[in-house]
């Protein structure tokens, strides 16, 4: 089935495609939103732990679709969930923490500080910290952020304040406070995007006991469905076509991309032609889908000349810890009955290291929280697991004693990742999805100076831990391994030999496909890349409006 | 090099199987006496996935996994019924199909080294025995612990809307409070009257 054309057909909801949207429809040009998962209402989203965060809520199925993985280029690939992002009306902003730290400029020049790393793809961006400001500054704004300007050494240039107030803090925040003075550390109110107070008719954060993992049933979490997407259909201007799938984008005979097809609702293939798509659906599914769209044109995939879609695939680096403080053992202790939910403190001094640690100078981020309440993943974790696990009256008994008799502080390090050569997307040659369609085959061969970085924060997020005086304190994940936070599949740059998309975000071979999700980053930053996603997503939707308005596309 | 997926997620792994095992053996023993279920009780609720004959192994199984002390017991909690029901959902099918294979291999091991009684009726100690050993690699897997052991976890700590956590008991016994129920909350409806998400215009 076709549909009367659109301006601009957007491929996703979540950070990468809303702020796009909301850009065109603000200026008065027509916009769908095709995007594969389900939109809920606020009320739908529950704090139903098995519904929410233990079955497949936000995420497919890995019956149905799969990813594929291996270590190496000569491992087999075998199914994973790794590297979903949420399905869903809004995407991973949905459920996400928000931790909504700007990059800071060493990492719009990473080539260019660090000089040639041995076995990495590094590369400088193509624009500075300054270009992204404004657009910072403006998304902070449109969806709502809290924080605290000025509040250490190492924050980024800004122009403003934070449009909003930091969220309240348990009492534990104090204590880090003391404990990473001693240290000589700078400790600040984490950036949250999360409304403080009432903001454009959304009501504030009411401090529920679970909201990482959750949608946010007052919409007080800055998703993009609680504040682009509405705003953008607010316009007149913007359709959000939920349940459709988009399975290839076609070209003419000129190589412009006509529009998208697409799986609807129904199930039934249908097609909505447009002067120019914009595809947002993360990293690695935005990587598939050009490799997907394979033409006499592009027999390689759509805007894949140079064969780099797909490559230089990067994540961030995860390192976790965390401390058990005993009631018994802290009689006086104030934030242990402090029923606040937010810890709200990060420490950046590591985010550049003057003097290098083991090879490496560019760390990153470590975030302190209270540990996530989710009441069956802390008795699965004070379990344990395999033949370690514990049951029977021994876990009865543990479940008493750390569960009601303690609280944990834990800790979370956002670390640079190197891209690499070795670490990319593919198609499967033999795994298919539920409509047969290949699936990503994801390739991994880490920087060796990853596990440094991580490890390094680690270190110290353990140390500020240790210093509270805990009765017990460990590292839980110390490699920085994890595949989260994807980015770098179709990474942009001045060179067509050397990038898939230029310094707009639009493809250097297809004059009317861009690509606006994570995909653009050349390299990883030590912050979560959502709120940098979400500025860069509004920067190239202001420069596409304007080049319509022009009469350009 | 461990690949795994973030945060809560990995709940869902570990019931899928997929989850890592580190560490060394720490078998549990108890003392005290068997876990005995009735198999025939009118009073029972209907069953949708299992025979009531499974059923009363399944409940033992997570009875010892979660015994009864000062604090209510995986029984006490409604664990088997839920695992039950949960059990009809699509997305579990090879989890049910794996329980339904294994629960009565459980039994006739507690026949075989007993001279004829059933699991649920065993001592604790064989009860235990027989559950160690699938936790150390029985079967030449550790997947079926690894997910009874889980599923237990979920009927004694989820939501009590799916029949387990009965009366939050369960979460009274770890000390969580959850969130005040969606009409205790003022809405401020943020979309424009009409429009999805919005007030009805």
């Amino acid at each position: 089935m076709a549909r009367d054309p659109a301006d601009v057909v957007v491929v996703g909801s979540g950070a990468g495609g809303a702020p796009v949207a909301y850009a065109l429809a603000e200026a008065g040009i027509q916009v769908v939103i095709l995007e594969k998962g389900r939109r809920y209402r606020d009320e739908e989203f529950d704090h139903d732990e098995i519904r929410m965060c233990r079955r497949s809520f936000f995420t497919p199925s890995i019956a149905d679709e799969p990813h594929t993985l291996r270590s190496g280029e000569n491992a087999k690939a075998t199914r994973t969930t790794a590297g979903w992002v949420s399905t869903i009306v809004g995407g991973g902003t949905v459920h996400m923490a928000g931790y909504f730290y700007r990059f800071h400029p060493v990492d719009f020049a990473l080539r260019s500080t660090l000089g040639h790393v041995p076995k990495a793809s590094v590369v400088d961006w193509p624009i500075r910290y300054d270009d992204l400001e404004p657009f910072y500054a403006r998304i902070e704004r449109e969806i709502g952020v809290s924080g605290v300007w000025r509040a250490h050494p190492f924050e980024e240039p800004r122009t403003g304040d934070y449009p909003l107030p930091p969220l309240a803090e348990n009492a534990v925040a104090r204590e880090i406070d003391r404990a990473c003075a001693a240290l000589g550390y700078h400790p600040f109110p984490t950036p949250r995007a999360i409304v403080s107070r009432e903001y454009r008719g959304r009501q504030p954060c009411m401090f529920c006991a679970l909201c990482a993992s959750y949608g946010c049933e007052i919409g007080a979490k800055s998703s993009t469905l609680a504040s682009l997407i509405p705003a953008a259909e607010a316009t007149g201007h913007c359709e959000v076509r939920p349940e459709c799938m988009a399975t290839e984008i076609p070209v003419d005979a000129s190589g412009r991309v006509k529009g998208v097809v697409y799986r609807d609702a129904a199930g039934q293939s249908a097609f909505q032609p447009a002067r120019c798509v914009v595809v947002a659906c993360t990293a690695i599914e935005t990587a598939r889908l050009l490799l997907l769209s394979r033409s006499a044109r592009f027999p390689n995939g759509l805007a894949n000349a140079s064969g780099l879609v797909g490559k230089n695939l990067v994540f961030s680096g995860e390192s976790k810890g965390e401390a058990l403080f005993e009631r018994r053992s802290h009689p006086d202790t104030e934030w242990l009955s402090d029923t606040a939910p937010f810890a709200q403190r990060s420490m950046q001094d590591f985010y550049w290291l003057d003097q290098p640690v083991g090879g490496v100078r560019k760390a990153g981020t470590v975030v302190f929280a209270l540990a996530h309440p989710n009441p069956i993943l802390a008795a699965e974790h004070i379990a344990g697991s395999g033949s370690a696990a514990r049951w029977g009256l021994r876990l009865k008994q543990a479940l008493r004693e750390e569960a009601l008799g303690a609280r944990t502080l834990t800790f979370e390090t956002f670390a640079e990742v190197l891209p690499t050569p070795g670490t990319y997307v593919d198609l499967d040659p033999e795994v298919k999805d539920r409509w047969g369609m290949p699936v990503a085959r994801i390739t991994v061969d880490r920087h060796p100076l990853d596990a440094g970085a991580a490890g390094f924060l680690a270190a110290r997020g353990r140390e500020v831990l240790d210093a509270l005086g805990p009765d017990a304190s460990r590292i839980t994940q110390e490699d920085g391994q994890d595949m989260v936070l994807q980015g770098g599949t179709c990474r942009f740059g001045r060179d067509p030999a050397t990038s898939v998309l230029d310094v707009d975000c639009r493809a250097h071979t297809v004059p009317n496909l861009y690509v606006s999700d994570s995909s653009f980053m050349p390299t990883s930053g030590g912050v979560p890349g959502t709120l940098t996603i979400m500025a860069n997503a509004l920067r190239v939707g202001v420069g596409l409006a304007a080049r319509f308005k022009a009469g350009r596309i | 090099m461990p690949l795994t997926t973030r945060r809560t997620f990995c709940g869902q792994v570990a019931l899928l199987g997929l989850g890592g095992y580190a560490g060394l053996a720490t078998a549990c023993r108890s003392r005290v006496t068997g876990t005995t279920v009735a198999v025939s009780d009118a009073s029972l609720p209907a069953l949708v996935t299992f025979t009531r004959e499974t059923f009363a192994t399944l409940s033992a199984v997570c009875e010892r996994l979660l015994p009864r002390d000062e604090d209510p017991g995986a029984i006490d909690l409604g664990v088997p019924s839920y695992i039950d029901r949960m059990l009809a959902s699509p997305d579990l099918a090879s989890v049910r199909a794996m329980l339904l294979r294994v629960l009565p291999m459980v039994d006739r091991e507690a026949r075989k080294r007993t001279a004829g009684k059933p699991y649920h009726e065993a001592l604790a100690d064989e009860q235990d025995a027989i559950l160690a050993a699938w936790q150390h690699g029985r079967d030449g897997g550790q997947s079926f612990f690894a997910v009874i052991l889980s599923l237990t976890l979920e009927g004694a700590f989820g939501d009590p809307r799916y029949g387990g956590n009965s009366g939050g008991r369960g979460f009274a016994m770890i000390g969580f409070t959850p969130d005040p129920p969606l009409s205790k909350m003022t809405h401020l409806h943020r979309s424009p009257p009409g429009a999805p998400g919005g007030p009805p215009k």
